[in-house]
């Protein structure tokens, strides 16, 4: 600046110029706090276009922004009018390598677009030393009449529109990534909530820095709303002790065993299991402890409920031997009060005393076969045997007989000799061939096939009867399982046998399956594998059904 | 105006009066300034003043459309230059091919090498810019001049005091110094200080004559202190990059409160060293001038 005297007139043009520039300011000033003021960045563009119009009369913008991976400039929003281009002219965009030049010289420019009348100014929009978007504004008149002035105050009101925007889109960025912490936060509460497990998470000096309604609940604390005060005073005289020693020892160990400890609430004890751990940072640093309380109350009803089904089984076992001692004495003394002379009358009704004593103690040695299988005592007399010739014994009895069923067998000549218990298998087969026999009112053919492939002995019994639902299919082999209906509620029957089927098919290593169709008949088969030798008995209880 | 380096103004003083003869700057750097110092000057102004003059035309012309501004499309016209490159860059660029013209008239002395000397000085100057748009400054193209003519009290003890200055090229050589240190001992006075009082001499603003004067103590620069940092960053990193030479080849020392005042993170240094480095080699336009 000059520093000469002025000649008058030059002096009345520096005043005038200075008056001007005083009201450019001004206004600078008053917009540039609109365009602060504005929250949004829709209305900040608005505000700044309003101001560059009445600066140069101009009203379009356009606002680009980097995409999200940091590569090119991409057109976020437009506002304003363009009535200044031509009538159907498309509006200039400016090419990728203008936005890059404006990117690198970090500096608002105002540069040509498609003619000597179209230029815009570029104001790139720097955070933290880094170009991330580019506000464009079209001016209307050739830039060669803009004034120096002009430019400046646009420029800046450019960076303020382009900071206003940088800060509204960040304020809009952090109330998305606040409502996102907020989600994931109520999110994490509703499981520390929802786990029936209590969760008490206290720092290195016993503080709370986390609880959940379990724990505060557990230990009888009133409140959720004792983040940071120490635990200890919150809880009662002896549940204190005991957790101040797990605390202690997690500190020291890094863990502690679970624990038994008894609350009382409301008069009423409650066994609480307390297990912790050491709660560290992403450093691996130790900052605190997680305490988790696991109301025992269902597990000791579990463990009662054990109890009671094992006092069942031997209580079942028991009686049955005590039944079994005097029923031999009574068919002892039926035998002996037949060897004497008797009416027919009297024959007739000792007969029907033998019969139901034999019923009494099949019944008894069913109900002790279940309760073997059941306490997994069930011993097998393992020998060797032809399964073909087991066939033909069964089918031979005399109380499988019927007048209105065929029965035969499919005993293939090549069976090969396998080891099992004769007499359970026996057993085994008079159950199916005695169910395919009662099952099948109209009578008809039951067939007991036999047959040997990939190692297994396959013995089906089918029948055609009435069949059984896929529903009752499923509980079949259930201890005390009956079919309800009309014909099963005819036919006699414990529900043990099936039960002791499989029972003795799985002690030899195999299985019982059925397939069966309501109304058609059922097929049973009997897997079991084929062996050769008798098992030697494995050390301890491996395998405590091959004894 | 206050003169820098008070304690040894009158050293300086005795020294200086000795210059005589010295190059001016051409009257159309006063009239762009005038022009430019009202605000309601329009580019299309400016630009007919600039277009009277057809050498600086087409000098401004070619540097505009050089690598160096980058710029995507030719510029034709002064007034686009203005408009585009803004009001302050073509003044810068008015203003630097008038020094170069200025000095280009003077001998050189014996060994001293003043195309290397150029090199070094627009590679301080597009250094300057550099880290001044990293640092958030807006005035680049102040920062572009101050860097290219800090070290310009070379070219004007060269040229007008050669037998004192072929003394301390001779030291510089012999006694493996700096020139800062060589200057002190020969002459009692620095480049530093004798550039500042060019500058003064040609009227340029305060922040340049300080930064010039305070290259290599950015500390005493008063309230120019960040302007005369970044000039002193740029000339110990232009040296690193071993971009031309100052007449010298030992380092002078870093200025720890410069480094300072400046805050410029040591995780961004090996960036800003890149991004010199290739504004550096397209600022070597600015070296046709100087020929």
């Amino acid at each position: 600046m000059s520093e000469q005297p002025q000649p008058p007139e030059a002096a009345k043009s520096e005043a005038e110029a200075l008056r001007h520039a005083y009201e450019v300011s001004r206004f600078v000033q008053d917009r540039s706090r609109e365009i602060r003021g504005a929250k949004a960045s829709a209305d900040i563009v608005r505000a700044f276009a309003e101001a560059a119009r009445e600066l140069v009369g101009s009203g379009g913008t356009q606002f680009y922004l980097r995409d999200a991976a940091g590569g090119s400039m991409v057109l976020h929003k437009t506002t304003g009018d363009t009535t200044i281009r031509r009538l159907g002219a498309s509006p200039w965009r400016p090419p990728k390598d203008m936005l890059e030049w404006i990117a690198k010289e970090r500096r608002p420019a105002t540069v040509p677009g498609d003619s000597e009348r179209d230029w815009h100014t570029l104001v790139p929009l720097v955070v933290a030393g880094e170009v991330s978007g580019i506000l464009v504004l079209d001016l209307p008149q050739g830039a060669g009449e803009i004034a120096q002035q002009t430019v400046e105050a646009l420029s800046f009101l450019a960076e303020e529109a382009a900071a206003a925007i940088l800060a509204a889109e960040e304020r809009a960025r952090l109330d998305d990534e606040l409502g996102r912490i907020d989600m994931e936060r109520s999110f994490l509460a509703n499981i520390l909530d929802s786990i029936t497990n209590g969760i008490l998470v206290v720092d290195l000096d016993g503080r709370i820095l986390q609880i959940n309604r379990n724990a505060a609940a557990m230990l009888d604390i009133p409140s959720l709303d004792v983040l940071g005060q120490p635990f200890e005073p919150l809880v009662s005289e002896h549940v204190r002790v005991e957790l101040r020693a797990i605390f202690d020892e997690t500190l020291q160990a890094g863990f502690a065993m679970e624990r038994l400890v008894t609350t009382r609430l409301g008069g009423t004890e409650f066994p609480i299991a307390v297990g912790s751990s050491l709660l560290r940072d992403d450093a691996l640093q130790a900052f605190g402890c997680i305490l988790v309380f696991r109301d025992m109350t269902a597990s000791r009803e579990m463990d009662r409920l054990r109890k009671l089904d094992q006092m069942k089984s031997d209580f079942v076992a028991n009686v049955s031997h005590e039944l079994r001692t005097p029923l031999t004495s009574i068919k002892a003394y039926c035998e002996a009060l037949a060897g004497m002379p008797r009416t027919p009358k009297e024959m007739e009704f000792l007969q029907v005393i033998d019969e139901e004593g034999d019923r009494l103690i099949e019944l008894i040695e069913d109900l002790l076969d279940v309760s073997r299988i059941q306490s997994g005592t069930l011993r097998l007399n393992l020998e060797a045997g032809n399964p073909g010739e087991l066939v033909r014994e069964v089918l031979a009895m005399p109380k499988l007989h019927s007048d209105q069923h065929r029965i035969h067998a499919n005993i293939p000549a090549d069976l090969p000799e396998m080891v099992f218990d004769w007499n359970r298998m026996k057993e085994v087969l008079i159950n199916l061939v005695s169910n395919a026999v009662k099952y099948s009112p109209e009578g008809g053919e039951i067939a007991v096939t036999l047959s040997v492939a990939e190692g297994n002995l396959r013995i089906a019994v089918e029948d055609h009867g009435i069949g059984i639902s896929a529903a009752d299919q499923a509980s079949l082999f259930q201890q005390f399982f009956r079919v309800d209906g009309s014909l099963t509620a005819k036919v006699a029957g414990t529900g043990l046998g099936l039960a002791i089927t499989k029972g003795i098919a799985e002690a030899h290593g195999g299985t019982v399956t059925v397939r069966s169709e309501p109304g058609k008949g059922s097929v049973f088969t009997v897997i079991l594998p084929v062996r050769k030798e008798v098992p030697r008995v494995e050390a301890g209880t491996a395998q405590p059904k091959f004894g | 105006m206050s003169t820098p380096a008070a304690p040894g103004a009158d050293r300086l003083k005795r020294v200086v009066d000795r210059i005589q003869g010295l190059p001016t700057l051409p009257a159309m750097l006063s009239s762009i300034n005038r022009l430019m110092a009202n605000p309601r000057t329009s580019a299309k102004e400016i630009a007919q003043l600039i277009s009277s003059d057809p050498a600086i035309t087409s000098k401004v012309l070619r540097v505009v459309n050089s690598s160096f501004y980058g710029f995507p499309n030719r510029i034709s016209t002064v007034t686009h230059a203005i408009v585009i490159l803004g009001f302050n860059t073509i003044r810068s660029v008015v203003l630097s091919t008038s020094i170069f013209d200025a000095l280009r008239k003077t001998a050189p002395a014996q060994g001293f090498d003043r195309t290397a000397f150029w090199r070094h000085s627009i590679g301080v100057g597009s250094l300057s810019r550099v880290v001044a748009r990293h640092l958030g400054f807006t005035s680049l193209e102040e920062f572009f001049i101050a860097g290219l003519l800090h070290d310009i009290g070379k070219v004007a003890l060269d040229s007008y005091l050669p037998e004192e200055f072929a003394k301390v090229v001779a030291r510089v050589r012999e006694a493996d110094v700096t020139m800062l240190e060589a200057e002190e001992a020969v002459l009692g006075v620095t480049h530093a200080d004798v550039g500042g009082w060019l500058l003064q001499k040609w009227s340029l603003s305060q922040a340049l004559v300080d930064a010039v004067a305070r290259h290599h103590n950015p500390s005493l620069a008063g309230e120019n202190m960040k302007t005369a940092a970044v000039v002193h960053l740029s000339d110990l990193i232009a040296r690193a990059l071993q971009i031309g030479s100052g007449g010298d080849r030992r380092m002078p020392p870093l200025s720890d409160e410069g480094w300072s005042a400046l805050g410029v993170s040591t995780e961004a240094f090996p960036a800003l060293l890149a991004e010199g480095a290739e504004e550096a080699e397209r600022a070597m336009v600015f070296l046709e001038f100087a020929r």
